[in-house]
């Protein structure tokens, strides 16, 4: 049976992908398993300076999810290709590094910096507030996906993957936006703004107030917008929101994903991405599949 | 660190609202130092976080853990019974440091008493043990205590012991001339930062076990994060244990 799949010229043994932010550089995970047994692994966000991210409380529960707010907290650019780099390539899977800014220039260094790096591809966080635009994000208005992307596409040498956000009036414009922009590829869906209350205190949980909700929860939307995405475009999908099974990664790619990422899932089990992995063949098994790369977007509707 | 199963042998109320729960794991349990904590899988669908509890006991297979109703998902932990099963994930951070000292005062507030009963349990020192609760009713675990130290209960509300909080009482034992080597506490964050400050106008140690909302308990998705000595750290994988004059600043 064959798992493997191709991204933008890039060989993943599997489609697993460890999720931006949920894993790591791969480190506390590799002390349960042996993290070179995923496809790839996204780094913890980057930005060209280190971060310290949101304080007081970044997570709350709800009802098959969590929201978040950390704030991307991150060593910064120079210590993540000094410092991380090589234990990342150390382990076997396809190294991302995501990249995040609040400014086209910061998007413009970044990419230039890691062009250098040996990673082998740039996942770009496009969800951020836009300082420049007065707090707006990039990733809202195709208009600006297109113009960050073009940004970041002239200075970046390594294959580039725009990850997308949901809260958007038309995903799939901003999907066709990120191709035209240059995009090597789209990953979608990143978190759903939401927030949680304290009633008792009547305050917000979460000291950012609101937060990127994750997790089961979300999946339904995910899966209709790659489906969505996938017929608006032509360069290849990640498909990613609430996976945390190997079904879940078969209807992904039934929906038109090449390649999935597993986030939220690692936080309730540090063994999951492990799971899915040895689950999928016999998923596949189970569903007469003999190259996963057969059902790509091959959903009957 | 692993992932093991663990089977429910008692999960009974011990003071309104907090439980003590034992549960039986499969395989031999690995080295446990005091003050290290584990996640527990809440047995709901809907409940995708598990639980970080401190580990109040752990002999031979068994663990113990005194939780406290706060929400949803502890109220659903106190539905388990005999029998059942979930995974529990451990031991997880770094405990207390296993020092040379002869005396050690333990200083608990409330809940934060529990991972200091494991160091009561495995310690060979001189322990003496201030613990502090809103009231007789709200108190746990005394007895179980007195079997291996001196035990000052105090209570907000005077219902027993010494009327005041453990910090106090602490403090008239010193300026009567106790003086422990180290410090170890746990419990609200109040408290905490006045044992912090204790430890210092009086040059002793001290060792504090901070708590914080957690996601994976393993060290990687960073919303348990403290500032520590200036900057970030995990709750989680780097503490909780951390030494008072690094935190709180």
């Amino acid at each position: 049976m064959k798992t493997a799949v191709n991204l933008c010229g890039v060989d993943f043994k599997n489609p697993i992908i460890a999720a931006s932010g949920t894993f790591g550089f791969g480190r506390e995970y590799n002390e349960f398993y042996d993290v070179g047994v995923l496809g790839g692994i996204s780094s913890k966000g980057l930005t060209l300076l280190p971060r310290e991210g949101n304080s007081g409380v970044r997570i709350a529960e709800t009802k098959s999810g969590i929201l978040n707010c950390v704030g991307l907290q991150n060593p910064g650019v120079e210590a993540f290709i000094k410092n991380e780099i090589p234990f990342m390539r150390s382990t076997g899977a396809v190294v991302i590094a995501n990249a995040a800014g609040s400014t086209l220039y910061d998007y413009e260094q970044i990419c230039e910096r890691l062009s250098d790096a040996d990673v082998d591809m740039v996942e770009l966080n496009i969800s951020c507030p836009n300082v420049k635009n007065g707090g707006m994000a990039f990733g809202v208005l195709p208009e600006t996906v297109e113009e960050v992307t073009k940004v970041a596409k002239k200075r970046c040498k390594h294959p580039l993957i725009i990850k997308l956000t949901p809260n958007v009036a038309n995903i799939a414009d901003n999907a066709r936006a990120a191709e035209a922009g240059g995009a090597d590829a789209v990953s979608l869906i990143n978190t759903l703004t939401g927030m949680a209350v304290d009633l008792y205190s009547r305050r917000p949980v979460l000291g950012n107030v609101t937060g990127g909700m994750s997790g089961p929860c979300v999946k339904p939307i995910a899966l209709r917008m790659v489906r969505q995405v996938y017929k608006a475009i032509n360069i290849p999908i990640i498909g990613l929101g609430g996976i945390t099974s190997a079904r879940d990664v078969l209807e992904f790619m039934l929906c038109g994903a090449t390649a999935v990422q597993v986030g939220t899932a690692n936080i309730s089990d540090p063994y999951a991405c492990y799971r899915i992995i040895n689950d999928l063949t016999k998923e596949m098994q189970k569903c007469k599949i003999n190259d996963i790369n057969e059902i790509i977007g091959k959903l009957l509707d | 660190m692993n992932d093991y199963f663990g089977e429910v042998l008692t999960n009974k109320e011990i003071a309104p609202g907090v439980y003590r729960l034992d549960i039986i794991i499969s395989k031999p349990l690995p080295h446990i130092i005091p003050g290290q904590f584990a996640m527990l899988e809440i047995p709901r669908e809907d409940c995708i976080l598990r639980r970080p509890l401190g580990i109040c006991s752990a002999k031979n297979n068994v663990i113990s853990f005194v939780y406290q109703v706060k929400g949803e998902g502890t109220q659903s932990l106190t539905r388990l019974e005999k029998g059942d099963k979930m995974k529990v994930l451990l031991p997880l951070g770094n405990g207390f440091p296993n020092l040379k000292a002869n005396n050690i005062a333990l200083v608990g507030g409330g809940l934060g008493v529990v991972p200091l009963y494991a160091v009561a349990e495995k310690s060979d020192c001189n322990l003496s043990v201030y613990n502090g609760f809103s009231s007789k009713e709200n108190s746990i675990l005394t007895q179980d205590f007195e079997k291996f130290g001196r035990v000052v209960l105090c209570t907000d509300d005077g219902s027993a012991g010494y009327h005041g909080y453990p910090v106090n009482a602490l403090e008239e034992d010193i300026k009567k001339g106790y003086k422990p080597d180290v410090i170890f506490c746990c419990g609200p964050e109040p408290l905490m930062k006045a044992v912090k400050n204790l430890g210092a106008r009086y040059e002793i140690l001290t060792y504090l076990s901070l708590e914080q909302r957690m996601g994976c308990g393993v060290g990687a998705c960073l919303t348990c994060t403290c500032k520590v000595a200036g900057s970030n750290k995990r709750v989680c994988k780097d503490g909780p244990v951390f030494c008072s004059t690094e935190v709180f600043e």
